[in-house]
This record gives C-alpha cells, sequence and structure tokens, in this order.
C-alpha cells in the first residue's frame, strides 16, 4: 500500500483543481468523486449528479478542432465500425450530445471517421467511417478499434462533425490519454501536438476484459452552441 | 500553405514530358522546414522551420534576406502576396501575423476565432481571405479593417480569388462554395464530391473553377451556376493544390501520398478543357514541401528539402 494520504480534502481540492484547471468541470467533478473529495447520496448516480449540476449551471461548448482533410459525404448509418478480424485493440465509444444550456439534443447527426490500426484513411470506401444519430436521450455509440497513428499527424484521434437543427455545426476531434505520445501525462504533455489546443479533448481511456480481450472504452461528451 | 510532416525521402522517379528539364535553386536552409511559401513575382521565398524561425530568400540571388524568430509558434496556415512583399504565419494559438518581407518587420498581427485552416490574398495583394474555423473572412489589407464574413461551412479547406479579384471561391466538406467578393453573397454551390475537396483555382477568365480533393479527381465547375462541367480520371493521390497556368492551358496539380506524406507523390499537369492529363513531374530530390505556384511569367515552382537545403525547382513551359 502507498503512504496514507494525510492532505485535508481542502488541500486535495486546491491541489487537484490547481493541476486540473484545465479539465472540463465535469471531468473535474468527476476526478474529484473518484478521489472521494465529492460525495453523491446513494440514491443518486454520479452520472445523474453531474448531468443535475450541469443543467443547472450550464455547459461549456466542446472545444473546436478542424474537420482534417479525408472527410466522406454518405457514411453509413452503422454502430459496428469495427469488421471480424480487424487488427487493433477494440475500442467502444459512447457519450450524449447536448447544448451549452445542459439539455439534451435528440436527434444530432455524428458523422464519425478515423485511420485503421496502420494509421490509414479508407478513401474509397467507408471502412471507419459511420454517421450515427443521437437516441432520445441524446445518446449515441459504436464500436471501432483504436485508431494508429497518421503519419502527417502527432496523435492517434477520432473525428467528429456533428449538426443538428438550431444548433451550430461542430467540428472537432477526441484524443485518447492514453497515446503514447503523452508519456502517460496527457495534462503535462497534451499540447506535444499543436492540433490539441484544449485538454478536454483527450479522453480517459478505460480497459476492460470482454471475451478473452481488452477493449477500450472511452466516454465522449458533445456539447453543442445555440444558433 | 498547409504544413507537412517533415520529411527527407528521396523520390527514385522523374518525369517530365512536355515540359523543359527543370532547373534547381538550391538555398542554404540550416533547420528544416515545414512549410515553405513562394510568391509568384520577385523571386521571394519564405519558410517556417522546426527551429521556430521564419526565414526569408531572395531565390534570385540565393540569399538569405531575413531570420525572423517565431518565438516557439508551432505554424498552421502560411501565405505570400504575388509580388512576395507580405508573408502571414498563423500559428496553432490561433494568432495571425503578417510580415513585410523586405524589412522583415510585422505589418499587422491579429487573433482569430480558431486557427487558419486556409488563407490566401487576392492576385493584387488588396484583399485577404482566411478561414479561421468559422466562417470565412475577408480583410481589407490597406486598412486592416475586416470586411465581412462568408456564410458558414463545414470545415474550410482551401480559399482563392479569380484573378480579377470580384470572385471568391472555397473547398469544405460539402464541396465548393463561389461568392461574390464584393458583396459577400453566394453566386455558386457544387456538392459533387463524396471526398472532401482541398484544392481549387480558378480559370484565367473566372468563368470556370478547377478543384480536387481527398478522392484523387479534379472537377472543372462552372462558377456562374456550380455545374459540374468535366471530371478527371482518378489520380493516384489525393490533390492537395490546384493551380491555372497564366496562359490559362494547363492547371497544376500538387498532389500527396495519402497514407504517408513522406512518400513521394507527383506534381500533375492537367488540360483545362479536357481534364487529361499532360505529363507530371516528380521531384528527383526530396519530397514536396507545401507551397508550389506558377510564376507570373509562365514557369511552375515549388519546393523540395534534403537536410540543410530547400530545393526551388522551375519547370519550364
Amino acid at each position: 500500500m502507498g503512504n496514507p494520504d494525510s492532505r485535508s480534502p481542502e488541500q486535495r481540492w486546491n491541489q487537484l483543481h490547481l493541476a486540473e484547471s484545465r479539465l472540463s468541470r465535469r471531468d473535474l467533478l468527476a476526478k474529484c468523486a473518484a478521489l472521494g473529495v465529492l460525495a453523491v447520496v446513494p440514491s443518486l448516480s454520479l452520472a445523474d449528479a453531474l448531468d443535475a449540476w450541469d443543467r443547472q449551471q450550464g455547459r461549456t461548448p466542446t472545444p473546436w478542432n478542424e474537420l482534417g482533410p479525408f472527410y466522406r459525404k454518405g457514411a453509413p448509418r452503422t454502430t459496428q465500425l469495427r469488421a471480424p478480424g480487424d487488427r487493433g485493440m477494440p475500442l467502444s465509444v459512447s457519450g450524449r450530445v447536448f447544448d451549452t444550456r445542459g439539455d439534451i439534443v435528440p436527434g444530432a447527426t455524428l458523422e464519425i471517421w478515423h485511420t485503421n490500426d496502420a494509421g490509414q484513411y479508407d478513401l474509397s470506401g467507408y471502412h471507419y467511417r459511420t454517421s450515427l444519430v443521437a437516441e432520445a436521450n441524446g445518446s449515441y455509440a459504436f464500436e471501432s478499434i483504436m485508431p494508429g497513428h497518421y503519419p502527417a499527424r502527432v496523435c492517434q484521434h477520432v473525428h467528429y462533425l456533428v449538426r443538428a437543427p438550431g444548433h451550430k455545426l461542430l467540428t472537432t476531434q477526441l484524443y485518447f490519454a492514453t497515446d503514447p505520445v503523452f508519456e502517460g501525462n496527457p495534462d503535462r504533455n497534451y499540447t506535444k501536438d499543436p492540433l490539441i489546443q484544449s485538454r478536454e479533448l483527450v479522453r480517459p481511456v478505460a480497459l476492460a476484459p470482454r471475451g478473452g480481450n481488452v477493449t477500450a472504452s472511452v466516454s465522449f461528451e458533445v456539447v453543442l452552441e445555440r444558433a | 500553405m498547409r504544413r507537412i510532416a517533415l520529411t527527407f525521402a528521396v523520390v527514385a522517379n522523374s518525369a517530365t514530358v512536355g515540359a523543359q528539364q527543370p532547373s534547381e535553386t538550391r538555398l542554404e536552409a540550416p533547420s528544416p522546414l515545414v512549410m515553405t511559401v513562394l510568391s509568384r513575382s520577385n523571386g521571394i521565398v519564405a519558410g517556417a522551420s522546426i527551429d521556430h524561425k521564419l526565414r526569408v530568400w531572395d531565390s534570385r540571388s540565393r540569399k538569405l534576406t531575413h531570420t525572423i524568430d517565431l518565438a516557439g509558434r508551432d505554424v498552421a496556415w502560411s501565405a505570400i502576396s504575388d509580388d512576395g512583399r507580405l508573408v502571414l504565419v498563423a500559428d496553432y494559438a490561433a494568432r495571425v501575423t503578417i510580415w513585410n518581407t523586405a524589412t522583415g518587420r510585422v505589418e499587422w498581427e491579429f487573433k482569430t476565432p480558431h486557427y487558419l485552416t486556409a488563407a490566401a490574398f487576392s492576385r493584387d495583394g488588396h484583399l485577404l481571405a482566411i478561414a479561421p474555423g468559422t466562417p470565412v473572412q475577408l480583410y481589407d489589407v490597406g486598412s486592416r479593417r475586416l470586411i465581412r464574413e462568408l456564410e458558414t461551412t463545414v470545415g474550410t479547406t482551401s480559399v482563392v480569388f479569380s484573378r480579377n479579384g470580384t470572385s471568391l471561391a472555397s473547398t469544405d466538406g460539402d464541396g465548393v462554395r463561389i461568392y461574390d467578393a464584393g458583396s459577400g453573397k453566394l453566386m455558386a454551390r457544387n456538392l459533387d464530391f463524396v471526398s472532401e475537396p482541398l484544392a481549387i483555382d480558378y480559370a484565367i477568365d473566372g468563368k470556370t473553377v478547377f478543384a480536387g480533393g481527398g478522392d484523387g479527381t479534379v472537377l472543372s465547375i462552372d462558377s456562374k451556376t456550380g455545374g459540374t462541367i468535366r471530371r478527371s480520371v482518378k489520380l493516384t493521390d489525393p490533390v492537395f493544390y490546384a493551380e491555372t497556368s497564366p496562359n490559362g492551358r494547363e492547371t497544376a496539380v500538387v498532389t500527396q501520398n495519402a497514407d504517408d506524406p513522406q512518400r513521394p507523390a507527383p506534381v500533375v499537369f492537367v488540360d483545362v478543357g479536357s481534364l487529361a492529363t499532360k505529363f507530371s513531374w516528380a521531384s528527383p530530390a526530396g519530397v514536396l514541401l507545401p507551397g508550389a505556384t506558377w510564376t507570373s511569367d509562365g514557369h511552375f515552382i515549388v519546393a523540395t528539402q534534403t537536410p540543410g537545403a530547400l530545393h526551388v525547382w522551375t519547370i519550364r513551359f
């Protein structure tokens, strides 16, 4: 066992807040809950509590990132981007679409694409490309593989193009905290990719066993600005 | 010009059919370059390097004329005026700086909502179009004033003015848009691309635009209606830059290997009428850097690099 933490909750909060000031409020609160600095009554899930908080406080829009040079229109609507036998670590991505008031945005269209395990885009077809529609509760999810490193870019990434009536169009990219480029410290090293102008786009990765393999899971919530 | 991954790969084959063998101007480059821009007249070359310096050369005298400290800024996009007097450098922190290449001094600096994904001066240097993640913005260079914002696009990838500056065309995830530069009014759209178009230029009379993109095809488009006139055969690599020759006969199409930009890809010269390939050229030394252009006297110039050197190739017609 490691040394017990002798700091008071206030000291831990202050240190956390200073160190993680570039995280979104939601990420910060989730970390606080994990560290025991923030407690939620048993009758309420952490996710529901954070949602309620966001509805009260509003949300900041998901940071912009460029569309990237290999977008293709007309991707099929599929939640299964991974084909049998595909190389690469299985990846599950899920999240919800909100607006800046914290309200769910049902029916948003999320066009998502990324490279294969070798860092190559499919330029003639739709492998690792999908066009999803957010459910009534704003949720979306897909199964894929962890993308490789595209040679002209620094970090592994997944492209998003999100549209919803009455909201500003969003282009952004999802990054992985486990990317070797970050050397285990995305807080310090996320700017190694100059395109990452916000730490918020670098998402924690949870590894879980599934069917004899290990699957990486990532949550990526999207917050749209009203038009 | 967008920056590229650093590379020193050597192209094995060079093929130039229908033009004279290119001549080479070798410039000393003390640090590897991530971008270059070449002026259409006066022989000005500017390049940003991994040592965060912007260097300006006079390619006619082969002299390095200015070394400008970029103070650690990472370059997202660059552009140069036709006469080479102004060089624009945009960084990922959304700061845009325009230097006077004669003096090496900052002429103008401003912040944008996001970093630039495209920028171009008008041919006379009076207008500047930039794509800062939001709608394309038009500036008057003389007064340094924002004139107008165009309609929102799905991620602008290139912008260009017509030769006389009255029209502006852009590419984005949806396709091609053509605007009246004076009013900002959208005049025509073309949605015939499936893969995002990345490069665009006008014919010299402005009646047609040529656009190419991720799927390696080039479309000629009626700039009045937006309708597709013709589609080229699929090239081997995606199209990252296109520019029509001053005599109006060819469009130079700069391609880039999609799987690895460090691998060679040719410049393809297509006939503006048929879009048939007239000839292609691959560098004998180094992979293409961004920043090719036609010179005002009708030659095509393009840059490559090898360790310690920037090579400017002139393809004469």
